[in-house]
């Protein structure tokens, strides 16, 4: 699936280069795509480190397995599986407090060490799972409390009062996070159902 | 702000906490945790190469004004102003690359102008979703993301209108 975007993506490039007579600063975009990945996996690697490594010490102290066990019945909503057999849900418990406090860059390495440990409970180690997905999901659309780097940069272009979006992002990262989520676990439902109906 | 500030020194206190009055050597799984988070940006790199190339080609190949030209009638019934709309294709694809054009779109058209306030609303509630999932799914292998996508492109697309139509009303 992804791999089929990426090549739309290229694709549609190519041909709006061609419309738009831009060939020269396509095949410079390639050279510096490239080189950017090797730059975001400098900024994500010493995060990567730092938080996973803080995830352990974490763990090892019980502090997570508070955490999980306060918000749990959040935590079997969303993720059954996980919560039936406990690999990943802590980790899953600290992405969603990382994002729920604002720290974007401490989110990304729980998630991923969360889908690590679901990978164990995938019989399909090629296809995503449920509660694979429904991470995801709630990810992508995660709530902002307090977008500082949105606010300073409206401020910086003249913006007379920068903080006047709060209420709205409030309104719609909740909303956008309440449909996904729920859209995620309708769909989780259907597919079991259909897999039943096999 | 300053709450914020200090909510990952606080994190880095605690684990100094427990390194020192734990009797576990708590600091043995320090190591082996930042370890495992090395080996899995090393892993990233190959798909982030791909992810980042179609990006970077996508945007500087003038796309985003092609499709929204294609597009502008779609958006002017569901009553999305057309200023927004480069801005809106390049969000879920790349978070520099969206903060470019949203930069761009401020000095054009003003912050606090209904394009510029809706484009904050957007920018502050949605993601890089399709970089996420590229993210994600492909540090622990995954090919076939099933109803992933289908999802993310529905509640973008609710954030979206939700955003305009709140935006029409708090600007």
């Amino acid at each position: 699936m992804l791999q089929k975007t990426f090549g739309i993506m290229s694709i549609i490039s190519f041909i709006s280069a061609l419309v738009c007579s831009r060939t020269d600063e396509l095949s410079q975009a390639v050279l510096n795509g490239a080189a950017r990945a090797l730059e975001l996996t400098f900024t994500l690697l010493p995060m990567m480190c730092l938080w996973c490594g803080v995830m352990n010490v974490l763990k090892e102290s019980g502090a997570i397995e508070k955490l999980a066990r306060l918000i749990s019945p959040i935590l079997k909503f969303l993720f059954p599986t996980a919560y039936k057999t406990g690999n990943g849900i802590d980790e899953c418990a600290a992405n969603i407090a990382a994002n729920l406090l604002g720290i974007g860059n401490a989110a990304t390495p729980f998630a991923i060490s969360a889908l690590e440990k679901m990978q164990l409970d995938n019989e399909n180690k090629n296809t995503a799972s449920d509660d694979m997905i429904t991470l995801a999901v709630m990810n992508s659309s995660p709530i902002s409390l307090l977008p500082m780097t949105l606010i300073t940069l409206r401020a910086a272009h003249g913006s007379t009062d920068a903080y006047r979006i709060l209420i709205p992002i409030w309104i719609c990262s909740v909303a956008g996070w309440v449909l996904s989520v729920l859209l995620s676990r309708v769909f989780a439902s259907l597919s079991r159902t259909s897999r039943m109906k096999k | 702000m300053k709450l914020t500030d200090l909510i990952i020194p606080c994190i880095i206190c605690f684990c100094s906490i427990l390194f020192l009055f734990s009797k576990k050597s708590l600091f043995e799984n320090f190591i082996s945790g930042a370890e495992s988070g090395i080996k899995t940006a090393v892993n990233l790199l190959p798909s982030l190469v791909l992810m980042c190339t179609a990006a970077s080609m996508f945007t500087s190949s003038g796309a985003g004004e092609l499709l929204s030209r294609i597009l502008s009638p779609i958006t002017d019934i569901l009553r999305i102003p057309s200023d927004i709309l480069p801005f809106l294709i390049v969000r879920p694809i790349s978070g520099s690359a969206s903060n470019s054009v949203l930069t761009d779109l401020f000095s054009r058209v003003g912050s606090d102008s209904l394009a510029g306030f809706t484009a904050s609303v957007i920018a502050g509630s949605s993601d890089t979703m399709l970089y996420i999932f590229a993210v994600y799914f492909s540090a622990v292998g995954v090919k076939n993301t099933r109803y992933a996508l289908p999802i993310g492109f529905m509640s973008m697309f609710f954030v979206i209108i939700l955003s305009c139509f709140i935006a029409r009303i708090f600007i």
